[in-house]
């Protein structure tokens, strides 16, 4: 097992030293970074001189590939283009906000999907198993931000009827969220629409493979043969049945994972949340490639990270693969 | 068996039903507004309690939360980052300025004891300080305040600085006594009252880098009602009252900035008492969705210093003919247009029929009523000049047809509609109007110099918004050209339209130097005459404002200029 | 003359399908005495396996469903017993050897868990004392280094030795009956023999009463006591191994025997059974067997009534309505195929 981690470990860093190649090709192609800084009426021609110097972009290509990728282990991804502020201080912000979100969304997804797609496969045909059925069709053809507005029209509502506010419907937290626990619980609060939002669809697409290999499981031999063996019901599904359905599922749940952090712009956006899809978007309309480049090469290693993650549960549940 | 082949059908009606039922129900509210309890304030109106209430009595204390679509970059006003109206709402609380814009347009003496008083020749200001103007650690407002923010502003080393117009035409300053300096211009400068309009602290600010000092935070001194406490970036943005105001007392504790950056979430949340003010761009169905609560929230519309107009680019063919520019503005129905678009939200909307001064301001004369929609005139206008209307009903003139594109920022409702209603009432006067537009950025970078776009730039007619402001020296750039003997004129920076009057030109550069405000106000006049008939630009109407806020809070009023509604936020106070 | 240990009477096993009603045990009854090994031979869709799945309550109702009939363990009626008792019966007093064990083993746990769960889930013993026995039994059915091979997955195994496992499993509780299910089909014909003396002396280890299911009439030959012959979801004929390979009263079972090649004479030609199974949702009126039958010869009777199981010796039974024929037509297929059946008739 530790061999296989190793083995996974390395692939990972060719991975995304390609990437960040990529994201710099890309990136440097859209064109000339000082182009928005030469309509700043005070500028001198000097000053665009020096920055230019300053940042190397007189350089060639690959001089300048390589001085943005070295010093991201020593410097950070270095400063925003316009105002000399780190990048990384905010990228890490940002990031731990939407880790939060997109984690919430994760586990609670794979929580019920796991529960609805194991009980829809032992009830097969059930009135259950049609009704999450539909709404799985529901919530994989539901475009998210409706979904969400929808919940904060229904908050709001009853915000009329009752005068209670059951959940806030925007920012992260509250204007004075206190301290330790009471500023966790406050967050907590906070999260629990754009969690819901996010989830839906996850929760839809992972219960539909969790359903589809539960009951090729629930058929196979090896659950016969427990069964056999005059294991009980439950016993049979958590301890055999359930740990080999769940290695399709967890795969796609891993993978999809990077997607989601990188996705979420539309929750945070109709949210109000400070988090990566936010910031995004904003330096993009800012056309300074530094925090996006920075802001590219995050997302590509925490994909690379979730991957990996997913390879090493895959290789954890299932023994026969490790040898690979 | 079979039965269970119609279960799934059922469930799935079942459930589409159910949804239906849920969005029904929310979305019910949204359509049928109560008609009974409509509370639009008008405009000019100060603001009333509801009618069936007793006035109620201000109280200390208290935090207002206003929600904003947009949060500041860096909360340096003077930095070009922070040239904007969302840094402007946090820096204008903390550092108060010689004068302040009134929501009529008005200069307002507030660190000085009255207005400026100037001289013409030598041009020079002489500011005269409020003996009980102090910052908030008890230093007095001192001319050396004054000495300072110009020093800092002409500095070399700041070169994030917006703007150094005026500060550089500074040549000597004298400090007459403890409260008066008189600073002597090289030439007039017309705008001078929005000099000095965010004062430094020299005592605190000395020695400091300008262009990193205050970034990401305000020192905690300051001229004004609240000063700056903390910034969650991306969350939220804390201000707190300021104990030693000099001006008087603040009843609010704090004023904490929200930031969420969609409009329908703030609407939501006003609604749901989330937040206490905003002040978004307003549309209809925003509008309708304020007026559902009208019980709990107060909101004011009028139309803002930001105006929308089209642009025509002089050097496209076609476009370089006067006639066929009159003939396009006589040919759009720009009163249809306010109809439609504006009047549901503001009903006291009307044509903006000048592109310099603003509809609600003293100097306002209306230059472009002459271009009122006519199709009759605009079509005996190209006959007259040998345009032939072609069999597909669009005229020629001197082997050009007249077809052209109509460009503006894509994913603007009003604006998509806008062009959709010139299309088609130029069809009908033989214009061809073909829709292209881009994203935000990428409009933008359509419209420019000749010098800068190498060559002609890529736009026939382009729909946008100016922010106007209350000194109208700026349009120089936007309309004016440099005439050297013998050679073509020079378009200046701003002048997209690359329309070249030398008349107007050499108005508007008196102007710059006229500081006479009605002498001012009648060279502009004319520059606008003379732009109603070589039309680079038809102007449209001025985009309405809105500001809402809970009835818990008294003294809330909408100030559309860039003075912004935070301008008399020492007045606000919660009630109970 | 002892008590049968496992008894089935007159079991009947359907299942609905969107094609119609499936009679996979149409009226089968036979019986398992202690120390004895029962073989059931039979084609594919005989019945041979649902009947035993029935006995361990492996059936699920729906689709399936049990229509009649008893199953006495000891006395004791399985069908009426509730879930919780047969779950005890399971692994403990009855136990199953299944016949695919690189499927019938679960992947993701190892071989010492999957045995020690046998173990764990029948007897209140610590998981050190299940490890230690399970390495016992590991040596016992032959796998060499049993300490290490205890924590190895199946895929690490060999085929054989996954039957081994597998056997292992099976007999960890001392069953009272052990059924194997096809336990060497799946297998090498080189490991075959290894797993069989496997199955022996596991047999004689525990004394339980076994039922050996398969179609290899070879093993039957090697491992049985008294055979069974199922068709079509009925007993067609029962007796001991002698009996039915030497004198077999029932057309099909000659109809088996002659299909087989032999080593110990010299076979001119082989005689299959022609045709194919019979569909168990339409099954043939009378005879099941009428449309294939040699001895049929499309007399009526065949196809009009169902013959029931008679009694034709000491403890054989045939259901044949021309069970007396049968002598002549084992004349008549060993003159025209060159076998002979008879005393050391089959190798």
């Amino acid at each position: 097992m530790f061999q296989y981690a190793l083995r996974r470990l390395l692939i990972s860093i060719p991975v995304i030293a390609l990437a960040t190649f990529i994201i710099f090709g890309a990136v440097t192609i859209t064109g000339d970074p000082l182009q928005e800084l030469r309509q700043a009426p005070n500028i001198t021609q000097e000053q665009i001189d020096q920055i230019r110097e300053s940042r190397g972009l007189d350089q060639p290509f690959y001089v300048q590939y390589w001085r943005w990728v070295t010093d991201i282990p020593t410097e950070g991804f270095g400063d925003y283009l316009i105002s000399p502020r780190p990048i990384w201080p905010d990228l890490q912000r940002v990031m731990g906000n939407t880790l939060q979100l997109v984690i919430a969304a994760e586990v609670l997804a794979f929580v019920v999907a796991i529960a609805l797609g194991t009980i829809s496969a032992k009830r097969q045909y059930s009135v259950f198993d049609y009704a999450t059925t539909t709404i799985s069709f529901f919530g994989y053809s539901m475009p998210s931000f409706w979904f969400a507005l929808i919940l904060q029209l229904i908050v709001v509502q009853i915000f009329f009827a009752t005068g209670v506010r059951i959940f806030p419907i925007a920012n992260l937290s509250s204007a004075d969220p206190g301290t330790g626990l009471a500023f966790v619980l406050d967050r907590m609060h906070h999260l629990v629409l754009p969690v819901i939002s996010l989830a839906i669809f996850s929760i839809a697409s992972y219960s539909r493979y969790m359903r589809a290999s539960m009951l090729e499981v629930i058929n196979s031999d090896y659950v016969r043969t427990a069964r056999a063996k005059g294991l009980r019901e439950g016993k049979i599904t958590t301890r055999h049945a359930m740990r080999n359905a769940l290695i399709p599922t967890i795969t796609v749940a891993a993978l999809s994972f990077g997607t989601l952090m990188s996705g979420a712009i539309v929750i945070e956006t109709v949210f109000g949340l400070d988090g990566m899809g936010r910031y995004f978007i904003l330096q993009l309309g800012r056309r300074d490639p530094y925090p996006i480049m920075a802001w590219l090469t995050v997302v590509a290693v925490i994909i690379v990270i979730f991957n990996l993650i997913a390879d090493l549960v895959y290789g954890y549940l299932d023994p026969r693969i490790r040898y690979d | 068996m079979r039965s269970t082949l119609s279960r799934p059908w059922r469930w799935l009606v079942l459930l589409a039903a159910l949804a239906l039922v849920v969005a029904a129900c929310a979305e019910d509210e949204v359509d049928e507004p109560e008609d009974d309890d409509v509370d639009v304030e008008e405009p000019d109106d100060d603001v009333d309690d509801d009618e069936d209430e007793e006035a109620a009595e201000p109280v200390e204390g208290g935090t207002v939360l206003f929600g904003d679509e947009q949060e500041p970059t860096i909360l340096n006003g003077f930095l070009l980052e922070g040239n904007s109206l969302v840094t402007s709402k946090v820096f204008n609380n903390q550092f108060l300025g010689a004068h302040r814009i009134t929501p009529d347009f008005e200069y307002e003496p507030v660190l000085v004891d009255g207005i400026a008083e100037i001289t013409e020749d030598p041009f020079t200001v002489t500011y005269t300080i409020k003996d009980e103007a102090a910052w908030s650690d008890g230093e007095p407002v001192s001319p050396e305040d004054f000495v300072f923010t110009w020093q800092t502003v002409i500095d070399e080393d700041n070169d994030q600085m917006t703007s150094r117009e005026g500060y550089e035409d500074i040549e000597d300053y004298e400090v007459v006594d403890d409260q008066t300096i008189t600073f002597e211009f090289t030439q007039p400068y017309a705008p001078w009252p929005l000099l000095f309009s965010n004062l430094l602290p020299e005592h605190v600010l000395e020695g400091e880098d300008f262009q990193a000092v205050m970034n990401d935070e305000l020192p905690d001194v300051g001229s004004g009602p609240f000063l700056f406490d903390s910034w969650d970036q991306g969350s939220q943005l804390r201000l707190v009252a300021n104990e030693d105001y000099w001006d008087g007392d603040v009843a609010l504790d704090e004023i904490v900035m929200r930031y969420v950056p969609d409009t329908t979430t703030l609407t939501q949340q006003m609604r749901g008492g989330e937040i206490d003010m905003y002040d978004p761009q307003p549309q209809i169905e925003l509008v309708d969705q304020l007026d559902e609560v009208s019980d709990r929230i107060t909101y004011e519309v009028d139309i803002g210093p930001v105006w929308e107009h089209i642009d025509f680019n002089t050097l496209v063919d076609g476009l370089d003919r006067d006639y066929v520019r009159q003939a396009i503005a006589l040919g759009i129905d720009r009163e249809v247009i306010v109809e439609t678009l504006i009047n549901p939200v503001d009903p006291d909307a009307v044509v903006l029929q000048n592109p310099i001064y603003m509809a609600n301001q003293d100097q306002y004369e209306e230059a472009f009523a002459d271009l009122d929609h006519d199709p009759e005139a605009a079509q005996a206008l190209l006959e007259e000049n040998g345009c032939e209307q072609g069999d597909d009903g669009i005229y020629e003139c001197d082997g050009t047809r007249l077809s052209f594109r109509l460009g503006t920022t894509g994913g603007n409702e009003r604006r998509e509609l806008a062009q959709q209603l010139m299309q088609s009432d130029l069809a009908d006067v033989g214009i061809e109007i073909t829709i292209e537009n881009d994203e935000g950025a990428a409009f933008f970078d359509r419209l420019n110099t000749p010098e800068a776009c190498d060559g002609i730039c890529d736009y026939d007619i382009a729909l946008f918004a100016w922010v106007g402001s209350p000194d109208p020296t700026a349009n120089r750039n936007i309309y004016g050209c440099d005439f050297e003997d013998g050679e073509d004129p020079e378009p200046r920076p701003q002048n997209w339209t690359v329309w070249c009057d030398e008349e107007a030109s050499a108005l508007m550069d008196e102007a710059a130097q006229t500081v006479d405000p009605d002498d001012q106000a009648a060279l502009w006049n004319e520059v606008a005459e003379i732009m109603s008939d070589g039309v680079p630009i038809v102007p449209l109407f001025q985009q309405p404002q809105l500001l809402a806020w809970d009835d818990a809070i008294t003294g809330p009023q909408l100030n559309a200029t860039n003075q912004t509604q935070f301008w008399n936020s020492a007045d606000w106070a919660m009630t109970q | 003359m002892t008590e049968p240990l496992l008894s089935i009477r007159d079991l009947v096993t359907e299942f609905d399908t969107p094609d119609g009603v499936v009679s996979a045990v149409n009226g089968v009854s036979y019986d398992v005495f202690p120390g004895e090994t029962v073989g059931v031979v039979g084609e594919s869709g005989s019945g041979k396996s649902v009947t035993v799945m029935t006995v361990l309550g492996l059936i699920s109702q729906p689709p399936g469903r049990i229509a009649g009939g008893e199953i006495l363990l000891e006395g004791r009626d399985l069908l009426r017993s509730s879930a919780k008792e047969m779950r005890k019966v399971r692994g403990d007093e009855i136990a199953m050897i299944f016949q695919d064990p690189m499927t019938s083993l679960n992947p993701v746990l190892t071989i010492g868990d999957q045995l020690s769960e046998a173990l764990l889930v029948h007897n209140g013993m610590s998981d050190s004392e299940a490890r230690k026995r399970v390495i016992e039994l590991l040596e016992l059915v032959g796998v060499p280094n049993a300490e290490q091979r205890y924590d190895q997955y199946p895929h690490e195994y060999s085929g054989g030795m996954r039957q081994r496992a597998m056997i292992a499993m099976a007999i960890a509780n001392q069953p009272k009956v052990l059924i194997a299910d096809e336990p060497t089909t799946a297998l090498d014909v080189t490991i075959q023999a290894q797993v069989l003396e496997v199955l022996e002396s596991a047999k004689r280890e525990t004394d339980a009463g076994t039922i050996l299911i398969t179609h290899d009439l070879g093993l039957i030959a090697e491992m049985a006591d008294r055979v069974v012959v199922m068709y079509g979801g009925k007993v067609v004929e029962m007796g001991t191994v002698e009996e039915i390979f030497h004198a077999p009263r029932h057309p099909y079972t000659l109809g088996l025997l002659s299909s087989l090649p032999r080593l110990d004479v010299d076979l001119e030609r082989l005689e299959p059974i022609v045709g194919s199974p019979p569909s168990l949702i339409n099954l043939p009126p009378g005879c099941a067997f009428h449309p294939r039958c040699s001895l049929a010869r499309g007399r009526e009777r065949c196809r009009r009534e169902v013959p029931d199981l008679v009694g034709v010796g000491d403890g054989h039974v045939s259901a044949c309505h021309y069970t007396d024929e049968m002598a002549e037509e084992i004349r008549r297929v060993e003159r025209e195929t060159g076998a002979a059946f008879g005393a050391g008739g089959v190798a």
